[in-house]
């Protein structure tokens, strides 16, 4: 955490060309996608894992995928939209798990 | 509202600024430099990078050399560019890329049954709660669409112009403008040759006033030397005519001089008895009229 506001230390502008925040430019692996499920563990221990980084890069995925295209249209309203009632309602679970009907299921 | 939020997500972006380049220029002249400085001066490297006095073009092909030399990876580091569309979604929301990972184990049917089945179960077990804040939920989901319903057209037209303006004005006027600029530094650079090829005649013409100016000058000396020895010249004939003159004169007086002093009376009377005689013998041979 000691380089906040600098570049990753992985990212060498004479290889990966210029800085695009949306990618992650550590050592390169198989797609999550495509990882079998026995194996997830092992990829994750592969990867270097920084909290932050990685929500910075998710958004800015979701900006360059989404919000900053030449030719814009609503979906990122709805995405939005849908994440912050997802965030409140998760936020909120404790008031709504009490109004549950049934203890048991 | 909308405003707010909607250009670029400028109003998110902020929150993240400080993760961001500050100056992607500065940054890419600097990592010729050892790696360890480029991570971490960036601020500091942007006031006093000498890189900065460069010349616009000499920056870039210095930023070329950094970010297109030999080591570059072209195939998993691709340039970034911007898409043309937004990603596909289903429902309004939902990434395309969830049911196409979905088709080939489940078939066209399992992602419906996956997210309907998943929020079926989601309400059996409680753990999404159906207590009295699931109207606001209907009520949020009907806004959106409404929202959707209403704004979507009008917001593609008004995103697409956006981006249309925000490329003419970063990318497309500014290409414009230099061209303009080259073209009319251009003209005056040929106008500049032209007058250079005007130079040479007015070099030949002043070369050939030097020579006229330089042959002028020359008769003017030789006339002056002609009229300084032509006085000298006459000064000296002058001379001589005069001394003559006055060796005569001084001769012609002195001879005069003494003749005269030798005449007798005697020999004044017999002159002039002889003139009477002579002069009456003429008027006897030729009678006055």
């Amino acid at each position: 955490m000691g380089n906040i506001g600098c570049y990753p230390v992985e990212y060498n502008p004479k290889v990966h060309g210029p800085y695009s925040p949306a990618r992650y430019y550590g050592p390169r692996d198989i797609p999550f996608s495509e990882v079998k499920l026995q194996d997830v563990p092992a990829w994750i221990s592969r990867r270097k894992f920084n909290p932050i980084r990685t929500v910075n890069r998710a958004y800015w995925r979701w900006v360059f995928k989404y919000g900053d295209v030449k030719k814009g249209g609503f979906s990122w309203i709805m995405q939005l939209a849908f994440f912050m009632a997802a965030g409140s309602y998760m936020l909120r679970y404790n008031q709504h798990k009490y109004e549950r009907h049934a203890k048991y299921h | 509202m909308l405003s707010a939020l909607a250009p670029r997500f400028g109003s998110l972006r902020g929150l993240l600024r400080f993760y961001q380049p500050q100056k992607v220029v500065s940054v890419a002249a600097a990592s010729t430099k050892t790696a360890a400085q480029s991570k971490h001066d960036v601020s500091s490297q942007a006031s006093t990078d000498p890189d900065d006095n460069l010349p616009q073009h000499e920056r870039w092909a210095q930023i070329n050399k950094v970010f297109y030399g030999p080591e570059r990876d072209m195939v998993n580091y691709p340039p970034p560019k911007q898409c043309e569309e937004a990603g596909k979604v289903r429902l309004g929301f939902i990434p395309d890329e969830l049911f196409q990972w979905l088709y080939p184990k489940t078939g066209v049917t399992g992602p419906y049954i996956f997210i309907w089945g998943g929020v079926a179960y989601l309400l059996s077990k409680e753990i999404v709660v159906l207590d009295h804040t699931f109207s606001h939920a209907i009520g949020f989901v009907l806004a959106v669409w409404y929202l959707k319903w209403k704004l979507a057209p009008w917001m593609s037209k008004y995103f697409a112009g956006r981006q249309k303006r925000i490329e003419e004005r970063l990318y497309l006027n500014p290409i414009k403008r230099g061209k303009k600029g080259y073209e009319v530094t251009i003209q005056q650079l040929e106008k500049e040759i032209w007058r250079q090829d005007g130079q040479k005649y007015l070099y030949e013409a002043k070369r050939e006033n030097v020579a006229l100016q330089l042959e002028a000058e020359y008769r003017r000396r030789l006339e002056t030397i002609y009229e300084e020895v032509r006085q000298r010249l006459n000064y000296q004939l002058e001379m001589e005519n005069a001394k003559r003159r006055h060796e005569q004169e001084h001769m012609v007086n002195w001879i005069v001089s003494n003749v005269v002093k030798n005449i007798t009376p005697q020999q004044e009377k017999e002159s002039i008895a002889s003139c009477i005689k002579n002069l009456k013998q003429l008027a006897s041979v030729q009678p006055a009229v």
